[in-house]
């Protein structure tokens, strides 16, 4: 390998990686501010992908659009749309148990991959969609990805900054007072399902966010792409891993899980093909030990959450909302 | 006419594998309180064990079900002792995290040890009987048969044995299971040895009637999770219902919609029965908690 | 010797402790009731005698066995019996399903046992086959206590057991609680029907924010103006 190889290389990696950190920003609004399980995070971030592509693709004849849109209008719609789809998850769900959420948000994920996988018409069904343009490309030649990941680093950036301040604002810190104690925060006057609503929505929008930025780094989409378990989970294996509740543990996870799964490739790159099919699978049930060590030995992850709740809130040891008595 | 109960058939098929499934993730979810998303491929694995009894030693079919519905107990029991049982104090949602966890070791696992190709219990074409106008594979009689057996059984297990009626006692109301007195710990070894032989064999049939590959649970996981969750969670008997319903919706779906989306169908009515009813459609009252 | 000897009992929740070290004692034959405001701390005493919340300091003993901490399920075979204020039944568990599942720690027939709480409790005989879910409130009390009776307990905790019930119900529970002590079953309870408790008790215990605050002959409480005023509304 060239040096230039090595470099392009790290700049492919960080990309990618920053891409996964902007999803893994998105699921921290929801799990780790607010205790909303979305294990639908494929949906989102599909959403978000095909959106950007519909809109931004020049004309074809073969299916939906093709509106050779700016990107930027591709990136602003993506957030708008998924974040639609959050809302219209959350107003049913939200009201329910946080287990119903889960399930209802995977079977959103999986609705929406049976649609894009079986509807030709809208976005070209299995075969996907291809020509995602990054406008600059051909101009920029070789360092176009250089530019581009300064464009995912930027964003990912002003994403941090923008969060770190809303969640430490007052509204922030009701969204974790929610997720201590839903029942105390009702009593104390605030309208959980509202702010329950805002944090599934703005994570929504953040996930599209980067479903469009990922669309238009590779160029090209297809369902196979937002199968929903290696999507969803490898983001929750980064948030985990980083540290739920924590935006900088969410940036480092993401990291951190993606340098693993790129290195475990590498391993397997180097077997004969006949193996190295099988044992890519090997590379998944890495990432599954690795996230059930974590919940066992690092439930905090690496970083640890940050507090801003008064600790006189405990959580109860079983997380279960066991009736208190005096 | 015909084609209507033919398709009515093909539900009776799909809704007795979902019950199967159902009934085991139902006790687990009542009883331990935790939405186990390794279900389906718990089921994978069953029917891929009983692939390796039927060509790996060459057993009779029906031997290689009773060995993998073993073998998955066993397996279960051993999850739930090395992932699950240390996380337990830690809460519902820790426990669902770590289940992805397991969903994806298991998957990839088969995918690793067996290859992401199609494989079949059976070679060959089965010619279908005909009657009525029907036509009625072979193998649908005997999931079938299967289906109703292992129902019986389970029946009879939870409405008169000691161990199943705490079974139910425990999907009921934990707390109140614990100052009973009921030895907590070794109904839930239980729950999960039954819960997996229940799910081996709705793998096993699922594969019979189909083909066997390594995201053919996974694929079945929401029609089962729609099933408990009509039928009431920790209800078993609500789970028998919820399958049959889920299975035959979802086929009738068919003269009306692509087949493609049957698993969306039952997504849809999950959301409905979530709006409507979300302790389920036979709720007694007092059995959820909020 | 007394049935249960709780000495200097401290327990609470997460950081917090409720009970600040609390001491009482139930003697065989007795109905000893523990009455106080919202937040004495009168459920988590009964559920740290219980094992049901793990006591800090202090110590239980129960028929003169050192207990202090031991799981329900240990408890259970020694005789004390625990019904709980809420969720106190098996909705979907049938009547007789719930009774046998009060004995479950027993390998034995438990047909005439089952027919001693009909005998006590008639209604439920006709419901028997009935889940337990769908029966009224004051009859869901029944087969809790019914079911707490099936192991012939040595103790009986009783948490508050006419809360939610009409003031007939109540009366008639209460009635079955002196019933099931004649029978020579000690009692436990919390009531926040303090007069009619106190009507009915041998000794009581007033506790206030976790600590002891009176203690006695149930009649002498009854009559005492301080009570009256503080305790028992006027």
């Amino acid at each position: 390998m060239t040096v230039e190889g090595v470099l392009s290389y790290l700049v492919f990696f960080a990309t990618m990686a920053g891409i996964y950190a902007v999803l893994s920003l998105g699921l921290n609004i929801q799990w780790g501010y607010n205790g909303l399980f979305n294990i639908g995070i494929a949906g989102f971030f599909a959403v978000g992908a095909y959106t950007s592509a519909i809109l931004t693709t020049p004309p074809s004849p073969t299916h939906l659009g093709g509106f050779g849109l700016p990107m930027m209008v591709g990136f602003l719609a993506a957030g708008a749309a998924s974040g639609l789809i959050a809302l219209l998850i959350g107003i049913p769900t939200l009201r329910l148990r946080e287990d119903y959420l889960a399930i209802a948000t995977i079977g959103i994920a999986e609705t929406i991959r049976y649609i894009f996988q079986n509807e030709a018409w809208l976005a070209g069904g299995i075969r996907g969609l291809a020509g995602i343009p990054f406008p600059w490309r051909r101009a920029l030649g070789p360092s176009a990805n250089f530019v581009y990941l300064a464009l995912v680093i930027a964003i990912l950036a002003a994403l941090y900054f923008a969060l770190e301040r809303g969640l430490r604002s007052p509204w922030g810190r009701v969204l974790k007072a929610i997720r201590e104690d839903e029942y105390v925060a009702a009593a104390s006057g605030k309208d959980v399902f509202r702010f329950r609503l805002e944090s599934l929505v703005l994570g929504g929008i953040v996930m599209g966010f980067a479903g469009s930025l990922y669309a238009h780094f590779v160029g090209f989409i297809s369902p196979q792409a937002f199968h929903p378990m290696l999507t969803t989970f490898i983001v929750w294996v980064m948030l985990t891993v980083g540290g739920s509740g924590n935006n900088k543990g969410a940036i480092v996870g993401a990291y951190l899980v993606w340098a693993i799964w790129s290195m475990t490739e590498f391993v397997t790159d180097f077997l004969p093909s006949a193996m190295a099919t099988r044992a890519a699978s090997l590379r998944v049930v890495l990432i599954g030990v690795l996230l059930i060590a974590v919940l066992m030995y690092r439930p905090t992850g690496l970083f640890g959450e940050e507090r801003h709740v008064s600790r006189l809130i405990a959580r109860s040891p079983t997380g279960g909302s066991h009736a208190r008595s005096g | 006419m015909t084609e209507v109960l033919q398709v009515i058939l093909y539900g009776l098929v799909l809704g007795s594998i979902i019950v199967l499934g159902a009934i085991g993730l139902t006790l687990t979810y009542g009883i331990l309180n935790f939405a186990n998303f390794a279900h389906g491929d718990m089921m994978t694995l069953g029917a891929y064990f009983a692939l390796f009894y039927r060509f790996g030693l060459g057993w009779p079919l029906s031997l290689s079900l009773v060995a993998a519905m073993i073998s998955g107990a066993v397996a279960a029991v051993l999850i739930d002792k090395v992932v699950y049982r240390p996380l337990r104090s830690r809460g519902s949602i820790t426990l669902l995290i770590a289940s992805v966890g397991v969903a994806l070791i298991i998957r990839n696992l088969i995918r690793f040890v067996w290859g992401p190709d199609n494989h079949y219990y059976r070679r060959g074409i089965q010619f279908p009987i005909r009657w009525m106008g029907l036509r009625i594979k072979p193998d649908h009689l005997w999931i079938l048969g299967v289906a109703l057996v292992l129902v019986i059984l389970v029946h009879v297990f939870l409405r008169y044995t000691k161990i199943g009626k705490a079974m139910r006692a425990m999907a009921d109301n934990m707390e109140l299971a614990m100052v009973t007195g009921i030895a907590t710990e070794r109904i839930v070894v239980w729950t999960w040895a039954i819960g997996a032989a229940l799910c081996v064999a709705a793998g096993f049939l699922l594969g019979l009637d189909t083909q066997l590959f390594p995201d053919m649970g996974w694929n079945l996981l929401l029609p089962i999770f729609a099933a408990v969750i009509l039928g009431g969670i920790g209800s078993p008997y609500g789970a028998m219902a919820g399958g049959l319903i889920i299975g035959m919706t979802q086929e009738l779906s068919t003269l009306f919609i692509s087949a493609a989306y049957k698993p969306v169908v039952a997504f849809v009515i999950m959301i409905v029965i979530l709006l409507v009813r979300p302790g389920g459609i036979f709720r007694t009252g007092g059995a959820v908690k909020l | 010797m007394s049935t249960l000897l709780v000495r200097d009992l401290v327990a609470g929740y997460g950081g917090l402790d409720i009970l600040h070290g609390v001491s009482i004692d139930v003697g065989p034959d007795e109905i000893v009731t523990i009455i106080g405001p919202n937040g004495a701390g009168k459920s988590t005493l009964l559920k740290s005698i219980f094992g049901l919340v793990p006591p800090r300091a202090g110590s239980v003993t129960f028929m003169g066995k050192d207990v202090t901490g031991e799981r329900p399920n240990r408890l259970v075979h020694q005789g004390m019996c625990f019904v709980p204020q809420n969720r106190n039944v098996f909705p979907r568990l049938t009547v007789e399903e719930n009774l046998q599942l009060g004995a479950y720690i027993l390998n034995a027939d438990l047909r005439e046992r089952i027919a001693r709480v009909y005998d006590l409790f008639p209604p439920l005989k006709e419901k028997r086959r009935q889940p337990a879910g769908t029966l009224s409130g004051g009859q869901q009390q029944m087969v809790a206590i019914g079911r707490a009776l099936m192991l012939d307990p040595k103790l009986l905790l009783l948490d508050e057991p006419t809360a939610g019930l009409s003031p007939a119900f109540a009366r008639l529970i209460l009635e079955k609680v002196v019933e099931i002590n004649a029978a020579g079953v000690p009692i436990l309870m919390i009531e926040q029907n303090a007069k009619a408790a106190l009507a009915m008790s041998h000794r009581a215990y007033i506790l206030t924010m976790g600590r002891n605050r009176m203690e006695g002959p149930a009649a002498e409480l009854l009559e005492n103006p301080e009570v009256g005023r503080l305790f028992l509304g006027g």
